[in-house]
């Protein structure tokens, strides 16, 4: 490799001079550099803030008299644990917490497995488009199902009239099936399945044939052999969708506050949002404590547990068959079962918010009431949204949707690079301490739900941090914690990626002298240009419709369009809320397909 | 993906320990006074440097060369206040943002904290945060406009002027009701209003929390409404301090409903064509949706022991603001004149009383003050300040989640 060699390394100590060609080594060099960011975006943050849990704020003035700013106390945490607020502070949001997660995750494994296999493993009709349509939801906010719940199933106890529901059939809605752990059990389980489909189906994909037929060659029915090969080949992968769902779905902000606080049910996520907004900044931290805890130790169970077994080896050679089980008399009316969940689980909410957003007074659902009002009009009609304009001329709007698109490009882009360079240090140093440990802890950020991420950012950017100035309020901050929070999987994606490039092809690039970023630039991104694109592409989606993790950091100049959502929806003006979200939801899908242009046209170049 | 974590914590502590600790002293808002706070408070006229008379075309000079102001507003009602100042006086551009009290204060808590120098004008309630907490750690500081200091008495304009008393009330749907179905606040302890009160958890509301802490402050009118509502002396339970405490337990126990703001709880009681609707809690400024025709209701004034409750809502100068005399006009702006004003035509609504004595009109619609006065108490910060927390424990304690 081209090390420099400084001028005066002469003089130098030959032990000296072989650590410097060391770290001057790029790989190594990056490796250092790519560390040291990563330390300072999550492993500093997350001490932060348990170093806030532990002394004083000036905040705490109204809950304790006699102490100096900034001492050691364990008397937050004494509070939270074992005060008369503990239970309503922390054991039952951690226990409806846990329900609803668990619940929703099952859900999601319930739905997105069968589906997985019908979709990879059956001769199903149209099962390219379908696979397509399936994974709508997971390029969609996780609360529009819950918006779209409120719009049918509202009843009185959120006053005035009742949704759709009720207005069809004069029923008032029970109060269990409008709000609380039933609604959100179903609208995150809704939500995540596609999650679970698209890792069991990868999964489900690999399975060799093979396997299959030398169980039918054994006289096994088709029954068995799903129970006894392809389940268990299966298996890890389907515990591993459980826990990275479960995981996800702890840190969930959107949908529980929607429907959960009308009947006052309150998660950990929402909880500490409470919190962190009274000013009570330590309950809040110590909120956030326990969900990187308690997402650590799902995690970590779920290594326990399979370990080992992670994966088997099923992919031999060039031999990989994919047999498709014939469904026989079962073809067409699974096909019609398929197509009715995908009406009933992602057209149908979007077109109930677009309906909802076109109806003039609330909840009257005649014809007559239909307007474009919330769209287009100039606004000063006090009787409708306080005399608001409508969207499409409203500054705030645009405002929002030009800081989600900033947002989203800019962290996408970062993250992709960010990712590639991953790759290249940990692939390049495959085996060594240094890329273990760098592979290891650019998966952290998985382990710290999203809400919590918010909180630790605020901790730990809310003053000035040696040469980096306060960061609060200011965009920068936005984009520092969405790159942060998505560096796990693009890093994934760009170990995969730099996998597929020989080592020959940049060797030779060394041979003929070119320098590192010449062959960088030249060699690697070209090639893996169709692992950034994939990278950017999950950035792109998870951050133009993240609500949980920007929260807590957006203010009024930050806004973005799901921050804007939540706030109208706050001030009751949900025909505007509603008509953010189809345009969020068409931001997005323009975006994506902006992306895969572009992404396809420089491949082929 | 999931095989990395065991020996993450290893690979953690690598590195982060010697980052950590270098930055880890939180720095916390100073009692002492920085060297450019002094400067700023030199240059900007403010604080001990406050002249007796204002020259009002020097400040406005000043003022279009700073050539912007950044309001940080709890009412959805300054844009409109924005725009009247901007015809007013073109060439100073107005940046108003409009967040709810909590956003505000803690944005202007942390921006002060992290030496963020944005905001310029503070306009939002909460007065025992306000009051004990920011104006003490010297993060705002007191302007009043010299013409109206003798206008507007001193308990506020000391120690940060108040633009106008918000009112909280108990509101109805005037549709189904005639009049007003309940006479006191035990009614909403009732089993026939079970479910039925909407509120803004006060873990989400200043105005509510420091309501309640007024409620507590007068615990023993709450122990003689009792006896009016019920018939009987009140039996107070063993851990229930006093009254007031009670009627705390007693309403979270008869499951009010959480609105995700006032306007969600107003709507919810003013809808039109309903046949069994709720009551909320409000800010009786929201009446002037029924006087655009948007909602019916009304405020129940004539309940015991308390019809409304006054809340300050204050006008101040954040620390070490970038366009200080732009800030002072503004804040003289949206204190109107003795007719109203273009400034403060916004907030010249029912149900919100302006601070200065000698205005000539009144909003149409709400009760006079002079009127409601006797029925209302005012939140007193010190008080407020002083039990929240408390009150805030117990109301977490007794809520009954599910």
């Amino acid at each position: 490799m081209a090390a420099l060699n400084p001028p005066w390394s002469s003089a130098l100590h030959p032990h000296m001079r072989r650590l410097w060609r060391a770290i001057t080594t790029p790989r190594i060099l990056l490796s250092l550099v790519l560390c040291a960011l990563l330390i300072y975006l999550v492993g500093v943050p997350l001490l932060r803030i348990a170093w806030a849990t532990i002394t004083w704020h000036p905040e705490d003035a109204r809950v304790a008299r006699g102490f100096e700013e900034g001492a050691f106390t364990l008397f937050h945490w004494k509070r939270t644990f074992l005060g008369t607020v503990s239970n309503e502070l922390v054991y039952r949001p951690f226990l409806n917490t846990v329900v609803t997660s668990a619940g929703a995750t099952l859900m999601a494994l319930l739905i997105g497995c069968p589906l997985a296999w019908l979709l990879t493993r059956t001769d199903l009709p149209g099962r390219r488009l379908l696979g397509g349509l399936i994974t709508i939801p997971f390029i969609l906010p996780s609360w529009t199902i819950a918006l779209a719940w409120l719009v049918v199933f509202r009843n009185s106890r959120l006053g005035g009239a009742g949704g759709l529901f009720e207005y069809m059939t004069g029923v008032a809605t029970p109060n269990w099936l409008a709000y609380g752990p039933v609604p959100i059990i179903i609208a995150m389980g809704l939500h995540y399945y596609a999650f679970t489909f698209i890792l069991v189906s990868g999964a489900l994909a690999s399975v060799d044939s093979h396997l299959e037929e030398s169980g039918e060659i054994l006289g096994a029915n088709r029954w068995k052999i799903l129970k006894k090969i392809t389940l268990p080949l299966v298996l890890p992968a389907i515990l591993s969708a459980f826990i990275l769902t479960f995981s996800r779905s702890l840190g969930t902000f959107g949908t529980p506050i929607f429907l959960g606080r009308p009947v006052g049910y309150y998660t950990l996520a929402t909880t500490l949002y409470n919190n962190l907004r009274m000013g009570f900044k330590a309950s809040a931290y110590i909120l956030a404590v326990v969900l990187v805890v308690l997402s650590a130790l799902t995690i970590y169970g779920n290594q326990r547990l399979i370990g080992t077994r992670k994966s088997f080896v099923t992919i031999s050679g060039r031999g990989l068959r994919v047999r498709l089980t014939p469904l026989r008399g079962w073809r067409y009316p699974l096909l019609i079962l398929v197509l009715a969940f995908v009406l009933v689980c992602v057209l149908v909410p979007l077109l109930l918010l677009v309906w909802q957003s076109l109806m003039l007074e609330e909840n009257n659902y005649s014809l007559g009431n239909l307007s474009l009002h919330y769209w287009i009009s100039e606004g000063g009609n006090r009787r409708y949204a306080e005399g608001e304009a409508g969207l499409l001329r409203s500054w705030l709007v645009l405002g929002a949707a030009k800081n989600s698109i900033a947002l989203s490009v800019i962290t996408a882009g970062l993250v992709g690079l960010l990712g590639l360079l991953l790759g290249y240090a940990i692939v390049k140093g495959r085996g060594t301490r240094l890329s273990r440990a760098l592979e290891q802890i650019s998966f952290l950020p998985y382990l710290v739900p999203s809400i919590a991420f918010g909180a630790v950012y605020i901790a730990m950017f809310a003053s000035p941090l040696g040469p980096i100035p306060a960061l609060y309020g200011t965009f920068a901050l936005l984009v520092l914690v969405c790159v942060a929070k998505n560096l796990p999987f693009s890093s994934r994606t760009g170990v995969s990626s730099m996998l597929q490039v020989g080592q020959e092809l940049e060797e030779a690039a060394v041979m003929s002298g070119a320098s590192w970023t010449a062959r960088f630039r030249r060699i690697i991104v070209p090639l893996t240009l169709s692992g950034f694109v994939a990278g950017f592409l999950l950035t792109f989606i998870s951050t133009i419709r993240d609500l949980s993790l920007i929260i807590l950091l957006v203010t009024p100049s930050t806004r973005v369009l799901p921050s804007l959502i939540f706030r109208y929806n706050e001030q009751g003006f949900t025909q505007f809320a509603n008509g953010i979200v189809i345009i969020l939801v068409a931001l997005s899908l323009a975006g994506q397909w902006l992306i895969r242009r572009i992404g396809k046209k420089e491949a082929t170049q | 993906m999931i095989r990395q974590v065991s020996s993450l914590t290893c690979a953690l502590t690598i590195g982060v320990l010697a980052v950590a600790l270098a930055g880890t002293t939180p720095s916390l808002g100073a009692p002492a006074m920085s060297e450019a706070q002094q400067k700023w408070l030199l240059e900007a006229k403010l604080g001990p440097h406050s002249p007796a008379t204002h020259d009002w075309a020097a400040i406005e000079a000043a003022a279009r060369k700073e050539g912007k102001v950044v309001v940080y507003s709890s009412s959805s009602r300054i844009p409109a206040a924005a725009k009247s100042f901007e015809a007013a006086y073109p060439g100073i551009k107005v940046e108003a943002f409009d967040m709810g009290t909590v956003e505000v204060i803690s944005k202007v808590k942390e921006e002060v904290r992290a030496r963020v120098r944005t905001g310029d004008v503070f306009f939002a309630g909460d007065p025992p945060t306000v009051i004990f907490e920011m104006v003490p750690r010297r993060m705002l500081w007191n302007f009043v406009p010299s013409e109206l200091v003798g206008l507007i008495p001193k308990e506020l304009r000391e120690p940060l002027l108040v633009q106008r008393l918000g009112t909280r009330v108990v509101i109805y749907n005037s549709e189904v009701y005639k009049t007003p179905p309940i006479t006191s606040w035990w009614d909403l302890t009732k089993p026939q209003w079970k479910g039925k009160v909407q509120i803004k958890d006060i873990f989400e509301s200043g105005e509510n929390l420091s309501m309640m802490a007024t409620f507590v402050k007068h615990a023993d009118h709450f122990a003689s409404s009792y006896k009016d509502a019920f018939g009987k002396e009140i039996v107070l339970d063993k851990d229930c301090p006093n009254a007031a405490f009670q009627w705390i337990r007693n309403f979270l126990k008869n499951d009010p409903v959480f609105a995700g703001s006032d306007g969600d709880a107003t709507r919810a009681v003013g809808t039109r064509g309903q046949k069994d609707p709720p009551l909320a809690t409000v800010d009786y400024a929201k009446y002037r949706d029924v006087m655009a025709g948007r909602f019916v209701f009304e405020p129940a004034l004539d309940i015991k022991p308390v019809g409304a409750v006054f809340y300050q809502t204050y006008l101040g100068i954040i620390d070490q603001a970038p366009h200080p005399n732009a800030a002072k006009l503004m804040i003289r702006w949206l204190m109107g004149d003795s007719r109203g004003g273009k400034g403060y035509e916004p907030f010249f609504v029912p149900g919100d009383y302006p601070v200065r004595t000698g205005m000539l009109e009144f909003p149409r619609g709400a009760v006079p003050m002079a009127v409601l006065k006797n029925k209302a108490w005012t939140i007193d910060p010190m008080y407020a300040y002083e039990h929240g927390a408390k009150i805030l424990d117990f109301w977490v304690a007794n809520q009954r989640r599910r």
